[in-house]
């Protein structure tokens, strides 16, 4: 990666250290743009990617704002009377097994889903940049032991292991993300660790260490930056591999039971109806996957953005 | 070579214990007493003493480190306990559900590079063609879908609309004939083998779209060589190899995947057995499925990676002591 990574960290190790003399004739003569200026125009020239994005933020806002779009309570109203409706007429995508209306539940659901797999990917992430910023930067032991870890987690067929944690904790949302991110790490540490044994070596962290700053102050005010693009991408990807993992857990009935709607507990939900009313569970699943289709999108056009190979 | 098989072999002694211990302390933590679930099941009551009975002859009664070391030295005799619910060895119920489970695994590996070979290839021989549009489309699409979701679609559209394919039976060759089998195997098979498919046809398509821009591939090329030979003699070769170590990491993401897959194609392997353990407390059993899964895992791992040396002239056995 990266004679840009390493040229804008050391722009910034610049811009701390001195000043800058603005009377010199490189400053003025030439349009200066930043890395994450250019990353973003890479990424808005990408049209699958801008799709992606603008798909993404229109399934948020409607799931946000609900109420604008459905008259319909997910879960107080009730139809007894009216169970199983196919989509079309007074409810626009049919009614459940016990007659809640199925258009209300699926946006309503979004919001437990999308933010459950945000909430993975920023926990997983947590996690394993900080195990691997660690074991990168100090090597060694401490890189031997956390990488062995590492590894062994990632031997492990996650979603048993998601599965048992599960059966620990006890069934709840919470308790999804929990095992979901216990589960997810080790991408995020393998990453991390590979970039910042990229960066260790090269000359403004030899600058940093002269300089006798602190270990933590360069970890995250120089390595982290610099892997910032790598870490992005997989937040992304990761973010839409848990929605889909959570999906799977509350299909096998680990959500709670509650009435709260929930993609993968919608799913659940129509189980008993796949023969007779398939559109139980066409329809939450057509919901995960346009999402999910999104967020990749948005994860490979970032890719391509923060590939310094891709920009000419 | 066989020093460093052997090492291989050694190095995942570690890791099977880790594990283990992993597990161990995590059903240690899990609420809900196995003796109250089982008789909640059969609607029985039972004394204070018969319990305590129970407990002392499962060792629930003993300390934690006692009770996890004197799993590991059983599990060493190849004794991986009873179960909890049935009363059978844990090893041989566990060993009976495997070949099911690996079954599905291998048979949707095969699926996938069957589909993702053909297109890969034709996606990066043919670039910015119809052909790999398709197969963006698929590698895009494909991930994006829940496996089981798309396992219960194959089963609307295959089983409940045309009556083409069964929804839940399961066949061996056999009993049944290959056939059957093959009936009874392919909609599971198919739905697990959806993501690996895409990811598999992403995959192969850039890393042929790299070895064919390379010097060696230009330089058989201007030496006038067919371009069948240039493609299948040069470039296929070289491309195959990083993904011949992403196919093989994805076998546990397969084990991982066939637990829901099995749960709704009634499919009579280790995943559905998991599930249930799991919901039941079946302390032993589950923590031979898991013990046993991880090491089918490392040694289909171990597999990958000889097969990698010895497809791949550049890596040697000796040089990976780093």
């Amino acid at each position: 990666m990266s004679d840009e990574l390493k040229n804008a960290a050391a722009e910034e190790l610049l811009a701390e250290e001195t000043v800058k003399d603005e009377g010199d004739i490189g400053f003025e003569s030439l349009p200066v743009t930043s890395y994450w200026q250019d990353v973003v125009r890479m990424f808005l020239k990408n049209r699958i990617a801008v799709v992606g994005l603008v798909m993404f933020l229109v399934i948020v806002f409607m799931c946000c704002a609900a109420p604008l779009f459905t008259n319909y309570d997910p879960v107080s109203d009730i139809e007894y009377y009216n169970v199983k409706q196919p989509p079309g007429g007074a409810h626009l995508l049919g009614t459940d097994h016990i007659g809640r209306d199925v258009w209300a539940r699926l946006l309503y659901g979004g919001r437990t889903s999308v933010l459950t797999g945000v909430l993975v990917a920023l926990f997983a992430a947590a996690i394993g940049v900080t195990i691997g910023l660690v074991a990168g930067y100090y090597g060694g032991t401490v890189d031997a032991l956390l990488m062995r870890f590492t590894d062994i987690m990632l031997s492990f067929p996650f979603l048993i292991l998601a599965i048992a944690i599960m059966a620990a904790l006890g069934s709840s949302q919470r308790n999804i993300i929990i095992s979901l991110a216990v589960t997810s790490w080790p991408g995020f540490a393998r990453l991390t660790r590979s970039q910042v044994l990229a960066i260790k070596n090269s000359e403004y962290i030899e600058a940093a260490k002269v300089a006798d700053f602190s270990n933590p102050r360069i970890l995250f005010k120089h390595v982290l930056p610099n892997c910032m693009g790598t870490i992005i991408i997989q937040l992304t990807l990761t973010i839409g591999g848990a929605i889909l993992s959570a999906a799977g857990l509350a299909y096998l009935g680990m959500s709670p039971n509650v009435a709260k709607p929930e993609w993968g507990a919608m799913l659940n939900d129509g189980k008993p109806y796949l023969r007779t009313h398939p559109y139980l569970t066409t329809i939450p699943g057509v919901a995960i996957s346009i999402t999910v289709l999104a967020i990749n999108w948005i994860g490979d056009g970032l890719r391509d953005a923060f590939d310094p190979k891709m920009r000419k | 070579m066989w020093a460093y098989i052997v090492k291989r072999l050694l190095q995942a002694i570690p890791t099977l214990l880790m594990i283990s211990f992993l597990i161990f302390s995590l059903l240690y933590i899990t609420p809900g007493d196995p003796i109250d679930l089982i008789l909640s099941t059969e609607n029985m009551k039972i004394t204070p003493e018969t319990r305590a009975a129970i407990e002392h002859e499962w060792g629930l009664d003993r300390p934690f480190l006692e009770r996890y070391f004197s799993f590991i030295f059983n599990a060493m005799r190849g004794d991986l306990g009873t179960s909890y619910q049935t009363g059978q060895d844990v090893f041989q119920e566990v060993m009976a559900r495997m070949p099911a489970t690996l079954k599905l695994t291998v048979v949707s590996m095969i699926l996938a590079l069957m589909i993702s070979l053909p297109l890969g290839m034709l996606a990066a021989l043919k670039h910015n063609s119809i052909w790999d549009s398709l197969a963006t489309v698929l590698a895009t699409v494909g991930v994006a879908m829940p496996r089981f979701w798309f396992g219960l679609m194959l089963i609307i559209l295959f089983s409940f609309k045309l009556g083409w394919l069964p929804s839940m039976a399961y066949a061996t060759i056999r009993d049944d004939g290959f056939f059957k089998f093959l009936r009874a195997i392919i909609l599971p098979a198919s739905s697990l083998a959806l993501g690996n498919a895409a990811t598999q046809t992403r995959m192969i398509r850039s890393s042929m779209l790299e070895v064919l821009g390379q010097d060696y591939v230009r330089y058989a090329r201007s030496k006038g060589l067919k371009e069948k030979f240039v493609i299948w003699g040069h470039a296929f070769k070289n491309a195959m190899i990083p993904v011949i170590t992403i196919v093989g990491g994805e076998f546990g993401g397969l084990l991982g995947g066939a637990v829901v897959t099995e749960q709704i194609f009634s499919w009579p392997g280790v995943g559905r057995l998991a599930v249930n353990s799991i919901s039941k407390r079946d302390y032993p059993m589950i923590q031979g499925i898991t013990l046993l899964l991880c090491t089918v895992f490392l040694m289909i791992n171990i597999l990958v990676d000889i097969s990698y040396a010895l497809i791949d002239p550049r890596i040697r056995f000796v040089s990976r002591k780093q």
